[in-house]
């Protein structure tokens, strides 16, 4: 082996390692606050439930909505809440950045030599997170082979490809977050609005008019990020270029990275 | 009185040190509303009517319910637990001046904050989307108005009711997360509680969490006659009884506990 | 006959302690069983203190001092005994009590974060209801007194430790307190900052006449301002009395800290008294009190010595010898 790719294999194992400690701290930690921990749990499934009773109610009811079947719509949803709980799954450190901004804690970040972005984006995983994530992947996968839609093997690869392309906007997404973390002190409003915008993909973005569905796809990019997959994953006309899109996600991941560094030259350090 | 009118223009200053945060929390207010409104309209695009609403109707009921939530729902007191665990209301309590006074004068000034702005953000929301209202009688807006108000004093008792926790427990966002699931849930901004199947309203009746805007909404609307207003309203009050005595209950309780701690 | 400001008698306060098994598996059995343990914070403490008195609340890390102080600001329940602070009781929290007394925590802030410190004195004045020329004397004379002038009015996150612990002060006696209890209000600050605040408390009681009562760490607050001390020990009373009066029974040596010219051995300082610290060319020696002053003379006279000092021991170790004793 080359030397280049031993010490590659070390930084990995080392962040690796980082991360495992981490979380088993934050897995201790959920035992101390167990009856929170239970009803955080179980509000987050009576959220997700709370769609999908909406959306079968629509199906008994409604055709379908901006050409689409409820069926189809359905897809988009579960897309939505894939994504949306493996971001939060690999990056609560956002969440309680503010905090570590405010304490001074991030200057501890910034002199270790660890990448400062791993351990905010990624400090503090939740257990639950992880929990939460396979009853509603089962769901989903059992809904959806209830459900009437035109999908091929392919499309299914190509869907997954284009969930990496996501996964990058999601980063890039969490990136700008801690930016303004560090930059000033909304990291909290900024976080829940990152979440907003995203729970407008719960539904596909074509139903948005203009400007808006553009500004949903090319600037704050969460129609890349689940309507588009979903849309080649059903054979339906997809309302950017798979190219585009692709473009689109790297772009976006790259001037995350940029504006972080560019964060950085700007920071201060907490005041005494 | 004085002490507590004091109590209100400080909180707004305090806002006012944080334009920006305050201006994210309405924008997200505003996407909230204008994003239902955007999936109904798309709705009722294929369909003429969908759950006995036709577009104007859903449109006005989803416009409503924005509004409701802004007065009804906006709280300051969600950290009430954490300051209690904390014992930050040690600082309020050595002072000549009653804890509830406070807790009451600071929730007070941010609802009457975020009424100012919704003004300006309902104009523009109805100039954009332009619902056809139909606004209800004298009665029935009087009626609209006292359960508007009811509802914001229900909503007050359960934040107290569930801040009052601090004093056994370090953090109640869990209740609080799954208090607003509920919310969500039965009168939530992108669906009426009445597409529901039918058991599950009449269950929901019983519990206060329809009563936080969706009744309201429903006397507004005009889709309430009085024996099932008079019906909803003796349950609205047994719910604020209730609420009320509970927390005062589990407050003196507190007190007598409290540890002061946090040193 | 002088009516006492605060009377405390047979006091008690017992607190339900949660004990957690540590390590993963004590985390997950702590979901369905939790130990309790009962402790006793405060345990039959009597005493009163007449007005205008400085005292000084002495006591390790958890012996029942905040405990105590809390309990004579109405904020804990007592569980069993009777206080009394200016003829009122404190938990029944009334007005009239409440304007009479002020409590300064060292950590804790009641100034408001985001605001110039200017709007949380105002806000004082309005909870306390004091009148506005009443208001605006008192406000000059602490200002003056602290230096805060041109610091009122910039937000108090970005001022410094320092600057926000004299802004506390100045909010908590804008209502010209007639007691007032400081817990810790020297913690975290520089030498400097510490005797500017040890200076401001004397004045204020010289100036209003206030009652004081003290807690802290740094004994150095509590030897200059308090003549009086009250040591407090697991909760238990151990001692009330004047600190000299400490010093003086249970100091039963002086410190002689002496810098050699020339090379001593360690065995030729033993003729003249304990040996407790020796590194050429320091050393420090325990000599009985009595006689220090003549040893040290004697000291002089026979050895090659550059400098000495006779010093009272610390009062931390003339107060663990305190503890040893009773425990004894």
């Amino acid at each position: 082996m080359e030397p280049r790719d031993i010490k590659m294999k070390e930084r990995l194992y080392i962040y690796w390692k980082i991360w495992v400690t981490v979380a088993s701290y934050a897995f201790q930690e959920t035992f101390l606050n167990r009856w929170t921990n239970a009803l955080f749990l179980f509000g987050k499934l009576i959220r997700f439930g709370m769609l999908l009773v909406f959306l079968f109610l629509l199906h008994q009811n409604i055709s379908g909505i901006a050409g689409y079947s409820i069926d189809q719509v359905i897809v988009f949803y579960l897309t939505y809440q894939f994504t949306d709980t493996l971001a939060q799954i690999m990056y609560r450190g956002v969440y309680s950045f503010s905090t570590s901004v405010r304490t001074g804690e991030l200057d501890f970040y910034l002199s270790k030599p660890i990448n400062p972005l791993f351990r905010i984006l990624t400090g503090k995983p939740d257990i639950l997170d992880v929990l939460f994530f396979f009853p509603t992947t089962a769901a989903s996968l059992w809904i959806l082979s209830h459900l009437q839609l035109h999908i091929t093997f392919n499309s299914v690869v190509i869907y997954f490809a284009l969930l990496i392309n996501s996964f990058l906007i999601v980063t890039a997404f969490h990136i700008f977050v801690a930016c303004l973390g560090v930059l000033t002190t909304e990291v909290d409003n900024a976080i829940m609005l990152y979440r907003d915008f995203t729970n407008l993909s719960r539904f596909p973005v074509s139903i948005y008019g203009e400007p808006f569905r553009t500004v949903l796809l090319f600037v704050i990019p969460v129609g890349i990020m689940n309507t588009v997959p979903a849309q080649v994953l059903m054979h339906t006309q997809p309302s950017v270029g798979m190219l585009t899109a692709v473009l689109i996600g790297l772009g976006f991941f790259i001037l995350s990275l940029r504006t972080w560094k560019w964060s950085i030259r700007k920071y201060t350090s907490a005041g005494g | 009185m004085y002490k507590y009118w004091f109590l209100f223009k400080i909180y707004w200053q305090n806002t006012l040190a944080y334009p920006l945060s305050f201006a994210i929390w309405r924008f997200r207010q505003v996407l909230a509303t204008f994003a239902s409104v955007t999936v109904w309209l798309a709705i009722f695009q294929d369909n003429q009517q969908a759950f006995g609403y036709t577009r104007d109707s859903m449109i006005s009921y989803i416009f409503l319910i924005g509004f409701l939530q802004s007065i009804i729902l906006a709280t300051e007191i969600g950290g009430l637990g954490q300051q209690i665990y904390e014992g930050q209301i040690s600082n309020v309590m050595v002072k000549p001046l009653k804890v509830l006074g406070w807790i009451g004068a600071i929730d007070l000034a941010d609802k009457a904050y975020n009424f100012a702005f919704l003004i300006v953000e309902t104009l523009i929301l109805y100039l954009i989307f332009r619902p056809h209202f139909v606004l209800p009688t004298i009665p029935f807006f009087l009626a609209f108005l006292v359960t508007t108000f009811l509802g914001a004093v229900l909503f007050f008792l359960a934040m107290l009711l569930i801040g009052v926790m601090g004093f056994w427990s370090p953090d109640n966002w869990g209740i609080r997360f799954l208090f607003y699931m509920f919310i969500d849930f039965t009168a939530g901004r992108l669906y009426p509680l009445n597409i529901l199947p039918q058991v599950l309203q009449n269950i929901l009746r019983w519990t206060p969490f329809p009563y936080f805007s969706y009744f309201q909404s429903q006397i507004f609307l005009g889709k309430l006659d009085w024996m099932q207003i008079q019906q909803s309203f003796t349950v609205l009050l047994l719910w604020i009884a209730l609420l009320a005595v509970s927390f005062r209950y589990f407050w003196l309780k507190g007190l007598k506990g409290y540890g002061a701690s946090g040193h | 006959m002088i009516e006492p400001v605060i009377n405390i008698s047979h006091l008690t306060k017992t607190f339900k302690v949660y004990k957690k098994q540590p390590g993963l598996l004590g985390s997950v059995t702590s979901l369905w069983k939790r130990e309790y343990v009962e402790v006793k914070a405060v345990d039959d403490v009597s005493f009163t203190i007449n007005p205008g008195e400085i005292i000084g609340f002495i006591g390790q890390n958890g012996a029942g001092k905040t405990t105590t102080l809390k309990m004579l600001s109405g904020l804990l329940y007592p569980t069993s005994g009777n206080v009394s602070v200016l003829g009122f009781d404190p938990w029944d929290r009334k007005p009239a009590f409440q304007k009479q007394f002020a409590l300064v925590m060292g950590q804790k802030n009641q100034l408001w974060w985001d605001l110039p410190a200017m709007e949380s004195f105002l806000l004082n004045q309005a909870i306390y209801e004091v009148p506005e020329t009443e208001f605006r004397k008192t406000l000059n004379k602490l200002m003056d007194l602290l230096e805060v002038r041109d610091i009122a009015n910039i937000q108090v996150r970005k001022l410094s430790l320092g600057q926000r612990m004299k802004c506390e002060l100045i909010a908590a006696l804008l209502h010209s307190p007639k007691v007032l209890f400081l817990d810790e209000p020297t913690i975290g600050l520089d030498v400097v900052m510490q005797k500017v605040l040890r200076d401001f408390i004397k004045s204020y009681n010289q100036d209003f006449g206030a009652t004081i009562i003290l807690t802290s760490h740094y004994m150095g607050d509590v030897k200059e301002l308090c003549k009086r001390a009250i040591i407090i020990d697991h909760g238990h009373k151990i001692f009330d009395g004047d600190l000299q009066d400490i010093i003086d029974r249970y100091a039963r040596n002086k410190i002689l800290s002496i810098i050699f010219s020339e090379k001593v051995t360690q065995k030729k300082l033993t003729e003249y008294g304990e040996v407790k610290d020796f590194e050429f060319p320091k050393a420090t020696l325990l000599v009985p009190r009595s006689i220090a002053t003549k040893t040290a003379a004697k000291m002089l006279s026979e050895l090659p010595i550059a400098d000495v000092n006779i010093e009272e021991p610390a009062i931390e170790v003339i107060i663990r010898d305190v503890f040893e004793s009773k425990a004894a």
